[in-house]
């Protein structure tokens, strides 16, 4: 019986998308069973009993609950944030949780099958600390986290433009509804490498619906009297003409003008909008996306000289505008490709968990072998349905991703004169593994040594890089240890005595330390935690939220 | 088989056909199995298509209701502005609400007073109120939402504008 299902999840700051690879090979998106479409809103509403209800509905009553809803909860994530709503307590994981639980619920409706494995896009730019909590959200909400994929490389999967791209650079222009992200991905052999990423989580689709409702305002305005009357303030002319835009912004995406009829009580007029109108009045808005676009490619002539981009790739709903792709091409002499894009990323998750079921691999060599590849998608095709032909074409190239930073440990440099009475000033980042370096990596090893006669204990401060560029100071970096970071059972002995640490990172860029005191080989008390939540914590979080029923 | 031999072949081959019967039982019981697994997928394929039908119909349908209930409460705001033609455009709103009758879709008119419900309203303004029983309640209603019966929910929500209990500190 075929019962395996792998599912992809677009976890989205406004929307949230889920897909899943059918019996046919094919990357399908599970609709919505609550409203109209393939996406649901990623808001949470608790009620005053502490259940739950996520999506449009949630959004609905925003409101009359300001203190009942969340929204935009995944700019929280990696944080330590809490949230308390009808009498309980809720971290961005455990609202993530109830996101992902919905989409699950939906899946679960729609195919008649629990979800299990599953793999969730977080954006190029999250680091470690956004992807675990990311991870640990899928954990609460019951799933099988398979795998964490950036946005712009599931992109590149369901845009088929991985096999046989080697060598090839992509850049992948995402403009949503609320953000805009531009990111350069180069396929190498064996991996994808997320080469550089910029974007504004402020500007999307629905700066261009109210450019386009102040055009149609201003048309109205000129057309009729209304004598002292001010539409302005009437709140539900001014919301009509708002779903009036998001209609004809739609509709000039396929003709150069639209027809609109503005009513206020009993004075209407009737006018069309133009296509070259709409432009005019967002053109500093599609002006600023060229800006960042400009900004990346410089970044990538800065860091990878010689780099040339070969294919542009539209994501998110609003790169539908014509206007997008036409001055795309006119900036980089590259016709932009544009198909499904809004459900891109979702549909090309779903293609990366079921590729990551034929690769995964706990060998000794680097790779799997020809005859262990077509072993598992031998048993895939069992346990899914799916031909094994189709499954072997999907994972056709494994996709390893790379770190997005450079993570190191502080060290204190004793060289430098007076370091004892200003450690702060005389500690530096040491980078033990760097941004692209591809995933898993390590063990990194390093040695360390005491810096005072019986130093029992040694704090171990671990850092990740913040801004684009890996520099050692530390205000370039940010501690992300949530734990005391201690090494503790160093026997006595004079400054100097020598301690090893091994870093290792793990598929999907999650770390794990080891400490060892070298003479005796014996393993070190580490308390070191790169997680907002403990595994306790999550485990506790799981039961509760898998405990409810989530409503949409 | 035995039938064509004489008596005493067919005593001497009773065990072997036991045992070709058992086989045959045997064979026959792995059939069933077979066939009632078919049995089993052919009512879950159906269920499917049943419920394929069903969820492309509202969604087909689901534009059109949203479309037309969106110009029943266009009209029905103009008879309430338009004076003496009032009336006409009434006529036409009660015309539109018959066209979504027919195709399943009735309107979600809530009255003030009524708790907002989730789902079937959406809230676009707060009426602040000190009375802590008309808290969460609908006010007013902008615009009456419309539930399809084919799909059984509501697939445009109600605007309405709800109380909220003014607390205690800006009372």
């Amino acid at each position: 019986m075929s019962d395996e299902i792998f599912f992809g999840v677009d976890l989205g700051t406004t929307n949230s998308v889920i897909a899943y690879i059918d019996q046919v090979g094919e990357p399908t998106v599970v609709p919505n069973q609550d409203s109209d479409g393939d996406i649901t809103a990623s808001v949470v509403y608790i009620d005053d009993d502490g259940s739950p209800v996520v999506g449009q509905a949630a959004k609905d009553v925003a409101p009359l609950y300001p203190d009942r809803v969340v929204a935009l909860v995944k700019r929280e994530m990696g944080r330590d944030r809490e949230w308390a709503i009808g009498g309980q307590s809720f971290t961005p994981e455990s609202l993530s949780a109830l996101i992902l639980r919905r989409l699950a619920d939906n899946a679960f409706a729609h195919t008649g099958k629990p979800v299990g494995k599953a793999v969730i896009t977080v954006p190029a730019y999250f680091g470690m600390l956004e992807r675990g909590a990311t991870r640990n959200a899928g954990r609460i909400a019951g799933l099988d986290v398979i795998g964490i994929v950036p946005e712009p490389v599931a992109a590149a999967l369901h845009y088929d433009v991985v096999a046989d791209a080697e060598g090839k650079t992509i850049l992948v222009y995402d403009l949503g509804g609320g953000t805009f992200d531009t990111t350069v991905i180069a396929i190498e052999k064996g991996s994808i490498e997320v080469l550089c990423t910029d974007g504004d989580s402020q500007l999307g689709g629905v700066d261009w619906d109210r450019r386009l409702a102040d055009v149609i305002l201003r048309e109205f305005k000129e057309r009729v009297d209304l004598g002292d009357e001010d539409p302005e303030d009437n709140e539900h002319f001014m919301r009509e003409v708002l779903a009036m835009a998001e209609d004809v912004k739609k509709g000039l995406s396929r003709a150069q003008s639209r027809p609109v009829a503005p009513r206020l009580g009993q004075t209407g007029a009737r006018f069309d909008v133009t296509r070259e109108q709409f432009e005019a009045a967002t053109a500093d808005l599609l002006d600023a996306t060229i800006d960042y676009t400009r900004r990346t490619l410089a970044t990538l002539a800065e860091r990878h000289p010689g780099r040339k981009v070969d294919e542009v790739l539209l994501v998110g709903g609003s790169t539908r505008m014509p206007a997008v792709a036409a001055r795309l091409e006119a900036e980089l002499e590259l016709t932009p490709r544009l198909h499904d894009p809004d459900l891109a990323v979702a549909k090309g998750a779903a293609r990366y968990a079921l590729g990551q079921a034929v690769w995964a691999w706990d060998g000794d060599e680097d790779t799997p072998g020809e005859d262990r590849v077509a072993a598992r998608a031998e048993a895939i095709a069992a346990s899914t349905g799916i031909a094994a032909a189709t499954i072997r074409k999907i994972a056709e190239k494994r996709v390893v991703t790379v770190l997005p930073k450079a993570f190191g440990v502080r060290l204190v440099d004793t060289s430098k004169p007076g370091w004892m009475d200003d450690v702060e000033g005389s500690s530096y980042i040491e980078h033990l593994v760097h941004a692209n370096d591809p995933l898993p990596s390590g063990p990194h090893h390093r040695e360390l040594g005491t810096v005072v006669d019986d130093q029992g204990e040694i704090e171990i401060q671990l850092y990740e890089q913040s801004g684009a560029v890996e520099k050692p100071e530390l205000a370039f970096n940010t501690a992300i240890d949530h734990d005391s970071g201690l090494v503790s059972g160093i026997p006595k002995g004079k400054a100097g005595m020598p301690v090893h640490i091994d870093m290792t990172i793990d598929e999907e860029g999650l770390l794990s330390l080891t400490a060892t005191e070298p003479s005796s080989k014996k393993e070190l008390t580490i308390r070191v935690r790169i997680n907002v939540l403990d595994d306790d914590q999550v485990e506790a979080a799981r039961r509760r939220i898998t405990a409810l029923t989530v409503k949409g | 088989m035995s039938e064509v031999d004489d008596g005493v072949a067919v005593e001497a081959h009773a065990p072997v056909t036991a045992a070709a019967v058992e086989a045959l039982r045997a064979e026959l019981a792995a059939h069933g199995a077979r066939a009632a697994a078919r049995e089993e997928l052919i009512i879950r394929l159906h269920d499917e298509v049943q419920r394929l039908r069903t969820g492309e119909r509202a969604a087909l349908l689901r534009p059109v209701i949203a479309d037309l209930g969106r110009l029943r409460n266009a009209l029905a705001r103009q008879a309430a502005q338009a004076g003496e033609a009032g009336v006409l455009f009434a006529g036409f709103a009660d015309e539109v609400g018959l066209s979504l009758e027919r195709v399943g879709a009735s309107p979600v008119s809530p009255k003030p007073g009524e708790p907002v419900e989730i789902g079937a309203h959406r809230v676009v303004g707060v009426v602040e109120t000190g009375d802590a029983g008309l808290d969460g309640t609908v006010a007013s209603v902008d615009a009456d939402g419309y539930f399809d019966g084919l799909a059984g929910k509501v697939v445009v929500p109600a605007l309405v504008r709800a109380h909220r209990l003014k607390r205690e500190e800006e009372q």
